[in-house]
């Protein structure tokens, strides 16, 4: 086992991975931009070193400081977290030729995925039921044209190079398919360096499921179960969930083995997700494999009890897996809520600024995944990510209740975050009844712009007592020393007024 | 002190006054709260009870504003002295002595009993309507003496902030 690992990413899951180390006994090196200083996991890792300014291409991304840092601190491994260099097989190719082992699955089965045509070739030769498009990237206009009224519009256009939702498009009609294929292809140019696209059939309204995968180097794979992750805005997930409320047992066996065969098909090791279009007919599609650690990985863990992140650790070293596909039996329900620095009411636009109190929850069936606190500046440089809230309940509803509760104990001043939407879907009936698809936040939130007003004239009481305090206090700074509590003191005032 | 403050698209008139024995009170829309209020940290965290309902707060003045976190759900509030602000609520007289005087909600809640009827005489100070709001029951009283013409609510309803809730003529 190694002795010291380097975490190359930042935030929460740069502080989860260094739990996972520090519980096994593994000493960790973390590293920090300028920006980061007083981050929490600089101040949690053993050691730390600056990689360069706040732009993440100049720091996080920047893979000939990070190797040096591995050097000079002696780490024999490194963890890319999610984000920045997870996914980039040429990573994982310069820590291997670096000397360090690369805590993620090998840069041949990242690259196997990350080309996604060449992904759908290989899922489809394997008898793995894709979504109906292309399987070869698109050249141009009158290729789309073909190759969409074959599949039958409306489609969706694809980044062939990666995901995260960069240059998807959906087309309605052929007239309007010239112009989205060109958009797409120089958006995607821009993300990704190239700008090869393909086209998918759009399937709606549809559920995100994905699976979560364990394998290792002695050809076995088990799955974890499923996530299911349809509540998205701009196709990143803000609420997912483990079980899945639209999978019966017959399904949940047919999609998890699907997984299961994906992973063997692409000769893939270590830890990895298998994501699928569930349509309402519940036929299901091979959409694309993460090649990384999940933001939602939590939801699995809280079920199966499995550390995800240890297993990763253990895999990286060579181990055979520990756990048999009999020895997995998820136990009960786990909702996950993205804390994002977005403002729920105008748009999920991004909100920036300092967080100037903050209390997070705990209790029973209660887990946070953060590295915010008091002070911390929301910048543009990062992902707007707070915190990941966490709650395990013996039955869907029980998690629910709970993911109620802590919500409600979860306070925070200083940025706006997407806790309304949660707390709103929580309370939802759609939610609570597991009926929602992939167009949940457009249907129920859509343009909400107004916050529930239940509890207004208890904010109002609040802030003008507190104003009226500030006064009182102002009055008499020096009565004020002598007394413990402003109200105290306001009272004694009032009194010798009177008398 | 009589303030005028502001929360989402709401006004309140909140007045507060220090009772004979040193309590704290706190009349919002014209009904009174016993209130007390702690500093728990010295910084931002409140311990807030009205009557004995209690909340835990964080508020936070920004330039003049105030941002509180409670229940998890963030507002920013804006304090506005009554008597710098408003000098036209000011001149029109709280409750007109004679004609319509129609009763509405203070706040958004349930209404858990309706007392009177229409063509019921009432005095000054007759309990009309409780509604529950703020986790707590809220008795509407009579702020004149009249008949009530107009009964608009019924028990299990929920109102709305303004809503009319009866009129006494």
């Amino acid at each position: 086992m190694f002795s010291k690992v380097l975490i190359a990413n930042r935030g929460e899951i740069a502080v989860r991975v260094i739990r996972a180390c520090r519980e096994m006994g593994i000493r960790t090196v973390g590293i920090y931009s300028e920006a980061d200083r007083n981050a929490m996991h600089v101040r949690f890792a053993d050691e730390a070193f600056l990689v360069g300014p706040p732009p993440a291409r100049d720091s996080y991304l920047n893979v000939d400081r990070i190797l040096k840092a591995a050097k000079q601190s002696g780490a024999e491994a490194i963890h890319p977290g999610y984000g920045f260099l997870a996914e980039k097989p040429s990573f994982a190719d310069e820590c291997e030729t670096a000397g360090l082992t690369y805590i993620g699955p090998s840069a041949a089965a990242q690259r196997a995925m990350a080309e996604k045509t060449a992904a759908r070739r290989t899922m489809q030769d394997a008898g793995i039921p894709i979504v109906p498009g292309t399987t070869e990237p698109i050249a141009g206009f009158p290729e789309a044209a073909e190759a969409a009224s074959r599949v039958g519009y409306p489609v969706i256009i694809k980044a062939a190079g990666g995901g995260g939702g960069k240059g998807m498009r959906i087309v309605g009609s052929e007239e309007a398919l010239a112009d989205a294929v060109r958009l797409a292809a120089s958006e995607v140019a821009s993300a990704f360096g190239e700008s090869a696209v393909y086209i998918e059939r759009y399937v709606e309204p549809a559920r995100h499921i994905e699976v979560q995968l364990l394998a290792d180097n002695f050809g076995n794979v088990i799955h974890l179960g499923e996530r299911e992750c349809s509540v998205q805005r701009r196709y990143q997930k803000l609420i997912e969930e483990s079980p899945s409320p639209a999978l019966d047992d017959e399904l949940r066996r047919r999609i998890t083995d699907t997984a299961v065969k994906a992973a063997q098909v692409a000769n893939y090791d270590n830890a990895g997700t298998a994501e699928f279009l569930l349509a309402p007919d519940g036929k299901f599609y091979f959409l694309e494999m993460n090649t990384r650690l999940q933001v939602e990985h939590p939801v699995t863990e809280f079920v199966t009890g499995v550390d995800i992140v240890k297993a990763q650790i253990h895999l990286a070293a060579g181990e055979k897996l520990r756990f048999k596909q009999e020895d997995i039996r998820p136990k009960g329900a786990a909702i996950e809520c993205r804390i994002y620095a977005e403002d729920p009411y105008n748009m999920f636009l991004p909100s920036i600024g300092v967080i100037r109190a903050i209390q997070e929850p705990s209790g029973p069936g209660v887990r946070i995944e953060t590295a915010a606190h008091h002070g911390m500046p929301i910048t543009v440089f990062y992902d707007a990510l707070i915190a990941k809230l966490i709650t395990w309940g013996s039955t869907r509803r029980e998690a629910i209740n709970r993911m109620k509760r802590a919500l409600r104990e979860y306070q925070l001043v200083g940025v706006k975050t997407t806790k309304p939407f949660h707390q709103f879907a929580m309370e939802d009936e759609t939610f609570c009844v597991g009926a929602y698809d992939t167009k949940y936040v457009q249907k129920v939130w859509g343009a909400q712009t107004k916050e529930v007003e239940d509890l207004f004239p208890v904010a109002a009481l609040a802030a003008t007592l507190v104003a009226h305090a500030g006064r009182a206090t102002r009055h008499s700074a020096a009565l004020q020393r002598e007394i413990d509590s402003p109200w105290k003191y306001f009272g004694r005032r009032e009194m010798m007024r009177r008398t | 002190m009589r303030y005028n403050t502001d929360v989402g698209e709401r006004s309140f008139e909140i007045e507060i006054h220090v009772d004979d024995t040193g309590g704290l009170w706190a009349t919002l829309d014209r009904t009174p709260y016993q209130i007390d209020l702690q500093c728990v940290d010295g910084q931002r965290l409140y311990s807030l009870m009205v009557g004995n309902h209690s909340y835990e707060l964080f508020v936070d003045e920004v330039d003049g504003r105030y941002l509180v976190s409670v229940q998890g759900q963030l507002y920013e509030a804006a304090v506005r002295d009554a008597r710098s602000s408003t000098a036209k609520t000011r001149a029109t007289p709280l409750v007109p002595g004679t004609g319509e005087l129609p009763v509405k909600a203070p706040m958004p809640g349930m209404v858990v009993a309706v007392h009177v009827a229409e063509g019921d005489e009432v005095v000054q100070g007759t309990r009309l309507v409780i509604l529950g709001a703020m986790k707590m029951e809220n008795e509407i009283v009579a702020l004149r003496g009249g008949t009530v013409t107009k009964v608009q609510v019924k028990p299990g309803q929920r109102v709305g902030y303004g809503d009319l809730l009866l009129v006494i003529s």
